[in-house]
């Protein structure tokens, strides 16, 4: 039933993603991009370079996984003397002093969810390179999912910044931000680009497309 | 599900997910449309959308100066005592040099969901007053691209987390602005939620 499914892209129409609106696309425009009629944003059947925009915000966002870990997020002062702590060694910290809920939320929202949003993209480009038609209904399920995890991941970054106002008493005690903040909020903001620019009909077009026949 | 040749797109309904072509059912009310081959949802009815996003982004604009400006939280050990509050927070970032997060945290907590709430007051305003068509363009356009940056209710476990991490090391009383901040975020949520982008969409399309 699927591959015979009529899409809009076979009927000659494309979708403006920001109004939602169907536009008739079997007439090229005679000059730019196509336009949306109600709402003036640009139309195209398909995200244009949609792979190699989320292939390059996806690696990126892995090379700045690496500083992001083992550069100090924050850094603690007490009574003058500051211990730097990285994502990793708040969590064990954490999970030392007793608070194992908490040490579970950090775990899952600055470890779990950046590394399975990268790799829940990257599985899905490779999907759409090497034409693994891998169930589209859950490879469309891995990517709605990616972008309702997405913004969990800013929870370190807050908590940093909340800290950071609240203790404050120089160098009796404090909370300083370290350089692996800086790389982590990179991550965040780079694979929430990723997730925006990767555009799931690539996954349904595989079902249209016979096998062994790169179209 | 359509089979055979299209012609025109009255009538149909695209799926922004996967592609197919519907064709456009009434949904009952309390009931959603999702796409028959992917399961995205597509429309759900909405009533009385823009009177209830109006006055829910109405009460937010009021709680949101509280909520920035009264501590959240309040802290003290060994005589020495500090407060937080959302723009202190942003601040701290900017004064101890990390400008890049400083600008994150900013527009995720701070700008995000203020023009969140200004947008969908001004639009859910002009909607029922009929006027500034092109205004309200805009103003969807930005909606659209917004929406996703707004992240409060990230930023209430923040707070959550922080307070009960720092109740081992000294006193941490929750202010006022904690509260305030907790119905901004009811208010910033219940307005979205009530607000039916694609009948503000379609208004828009109708009238001249």
């Amino acid at each position: 039933m699927t591959r015979n499914a009529v899409t809009l892209k076979k009927a000659g129409f494309a979708l403006c993603l920001t109004c939602n609106k169907i536009i008739d696309v079997k007439n090229a425009p005679p000059v730019g991009p196509r336009r949306c009629t109600r709402c003036g944003s640009r139309v195209e059947s398909r995200i244009a370079s949609s792979v190699s925009h989320t292939w390059a915000l996806v690696l990126t966002g892995f090379f700045l996984l690496i500083p992001a870990n083992i550069c100090p997020i924050t850094q603690v002062v007490r009574f003058g003397s500051g211990s730097p702590d990285t994502i990793m060694s708040g969590i064990l910290g954490l999970i030392r002093s007793g608070m194992f809920p908490i040490a579970a939320i950090i775990f899952v929202a600055s470890i779990v969810v950046p590394i399975f949003k990268l790799a829940g993209l990257a599985f899905l480009l490779l999907c759409v390179r090497f034409q693994w038609t891998f169930s589209p209904v859950h490879c469309t399920r891995i990517y709605r999912f990616i972008g309702l995890i997405g913004k969990w991941s800013m929870l370190d970054l807050f908590m940093i910044a909340i800290l950071a106002a609240l203790v404050d008493m120089g160098a009796v005690s404090s909370v300083v931000p370290g350089p692996g903040a800086t790389a982590f909020a990179s991550v965040v903001v780079v694979t929430l680009f990723a997730s925006l620019s990767f555009d799931p009909r690539l996954i349904w077009d595989l079902e249209e497309a016979p096998h062994g026949r790169k179209s | 599900m359509i089979h055979g040749g299209v012609q025109n797109s009255e009538g149909l309904i695209g799926c922004p997910d996967c592609d197919l072509l519907i064709l456009k059912t009434h949904p009952v009310k309390g009931f959603s449309l999702a796409c028959p081959r992917c399961g995205a949802q597509i429309l759900r009815l909405k009533t009385d959308s823009m009177d209830r996003t109006l006055a829910f982004s109405l009460s937010g604009l009021f709680l949101f100066f509280p909520a920035c400006f009264l501590p959240l939280l309040n802290f003290s050990v060994l005589g020495f005592s500090g407060r937080c509050t959302m723009v202190k927070a942003v601040i701290q970032m900017f004064s101890s040099g990390y400008w890049w997060m400083g600008f994150l945290v900013l527009f995720c907590s701070i700008l995000a969901p203020f023009l969140v709430l200004t947008i969908l007051f001004a639009i859910s305003f002009s909607v029922r007053a009929g006027k500034n068509k092109r205004f309200v363009v805009k103003a969807l356009k930005m909606y659209h691209h917004l929406s996703e940056w707004a992240m409060l209710d990230v930023y209430l476990i923040g707070i959550l987390v922080s307070l009960i991490k720092m109740r081992d090391y000294g006193e941490v009383i929750s202010g006022l602005g904690l509260y305030s901040f907790i119905g901004l975020l009811a208010m910033v949520i219940f307005s979205m939620i009530c607000f039916d982008i694609q009948k503000a969409w379609d208004v828009m399309e109708k009238k001249p």
